[in-house]
């Protein structure tokens, strides 16, 4: 008889504890489930989605002959002269700047300042000999020019810089 | 049911699963997240920059570029130019006016100067890398073709990834209040295009590779030339190289 209520007892307890623990359970699972972003820990220790969503984005600038399908001649001009390595969005806009869906959307705009060609081509400290490059004001005195915003395009194209010199 | 013919049913059950876990092939995940990604398997590739010092010439369109193709905020850089003029073994002059986005200037020759040269930087994307390490709620992490990227959904802009980059890439975005960083244009990369910089470079002196496409010629420099990383030190095991790179640079 004793033994029976002695065995209630026990039971008792455990049940408890089990409530305790499945109670503790849900509570970990819940918060897991609120903190734990979907994706997470497919690949490491981050979201996969986080992947996918770079990858979404759309490039800016084009391929790197993706000026050639509509400017064939412009761009055959280019690659056999001496700017053969400019891209032509570094000088121009990026190609979604003036294209959009395959068609024009905004005209590309021509910047003919001597400061773009400074960029590359003015001697300053640090540029490796054997570069094309000069002090503009010595080069007009040798060349007999006079300074202006577009001076290197008065004898220089831009496109093959060192043919047809004007 | 018998205790013997259910558990031989529910090992059976743990076993199909198993194998079917086993046998959906890992990116059909990926697959499904987007258009892009269907044609691109990351595992295919693994990704290694080469920067070739003395061809720089110090003109930025890199920096134009990049800071074009990823809307990057004024004042914040993903890659910048650097110039080095070194006087002597103890002094050496580094500066890199608005991150050379516009080239470099006009300026007065530094008199007494032994050499000068120009250093583009970047993300090294490390292969060890601390800033991934640092990050307490996994928005930093690096992807199977070893390109480091912040997940701006998950960061929370506490800035411990920026201090723990040893080589300064990395930046808190000021509008989202995110970290921000070079991503080898991941964007463009999947697409079989190059990143920006490497496109806008007119002399060659960035170069971008990848390992596991066959006779790759960076990677082939990168294994048969003298190259370097920067602060080998710190053993991050940077996946951007060096060619060309003077003791100073660091």
């Amino acid at each position: 008889m004793g033994e029976t209520v002695k065995k209630e007892r026990h039971t008792k307890h455990v049940y408890r504890v089990l409530i305790i623990l499945g109670l503790m359970t849900i509570v970990v699972f819940a918060v897991r489930y609120v903190l734990i972003p979907e994706g997470w820990g497919e690949y490491g220790n981050f979201r996969t989605g986080a992947v996918a969503d770079m990858l979404e984005i759309e490039p800016v600038h084009g391929r790197w002959d993706g000026c050639k399908k509509c400017h064939p001649d412009q761009w055959e001009a280019v690659r056999t002269a001496d700017h053969a390595t400019l891209s032509c969005e570094s000088c121009h806009e990026p190609l979604s700047f003036h294209v959009e869906n395959g068609r024009r959307k905004t005209p590309m705009p021509t910047d003919r300042s001597y400061k773009l060609c400074a960029r590359c081509h003015r001697r300053i400290q640090g540029r490796p000999e054997g570069f094309p490059q000069v002090k503009i004001d010595d080069h007009l005195e040798e060349m007999g020019g006079e300074f202006g915003p577009e001076v290197c395009l008065d004898c220089h194209a831009s496109h093959a810089p060192l043919e047809g010199l004007r | 049911m018998s205790r013997r013919t259910f558990l031989v049913s529910a090992l059976q059950g743990a076993g199909a699963g198993a194998a079917l876990v086993i046998a959906v092939p890992v990116d059909s995940l990926l697959a499904d997240k987007g258009r892009v990604v269907e044609r691109y398997d990351w595992n295919d590739h693994s990704y290694l920059f080469l920067v070739d010092i003395s061809r720089c010439i110090g003109c930025g369109m890199c920096v134009k570029a990049c800071k074009k193709e990823n809307g990057v905020p004024a004042a914040f850089y993903r890659t910048w130019v650097e110039r080095y003029t070194v006087y002597d073994e103890e002094t050496t002059h580094i500066e890199s006016p608005e991150g050379a986005m516009n080239g470099f200037g006009p300026s007065n020759p530094a008199t007494g100067a032994s050499k000068s040269f120009f250093v583009p930087k970047l993300c090294n994307h490390c292969k060890y890398t601390p800033c991934t390490q640092v990050c307490p709620v996994g928005a930093s992490y690096t992807t199977r073709d070893g390109v480091v990227m912040v997940d701006r959904k998950r960061c929370i802009g506490c800035g411990y990834c920026v201090q723990a980059c040893p080589y300064g890439s990395r930046y808190i975005d000021p509008e989202s209040h995110t970290a921000d960083k070079c991503t080898w244009c991941y964007h463009r990369i999947t697409r079989g295009m190059n990143p920006a910089c490497v496109q806008a470079c007119p002399k060659g002196a960035r170069l971008f590779g990848d390992r596991m496409r066959e006779n790759d010629p960076v990677f082939e420099m990168v294994e048969t030339r003298p190259v370097r990383i920067l602060q080998p030190e710190l053993l991050t095991k940077p996946q951007c190289y060096y060619l060309g790179a003077d003791k100073e640079v660091r």
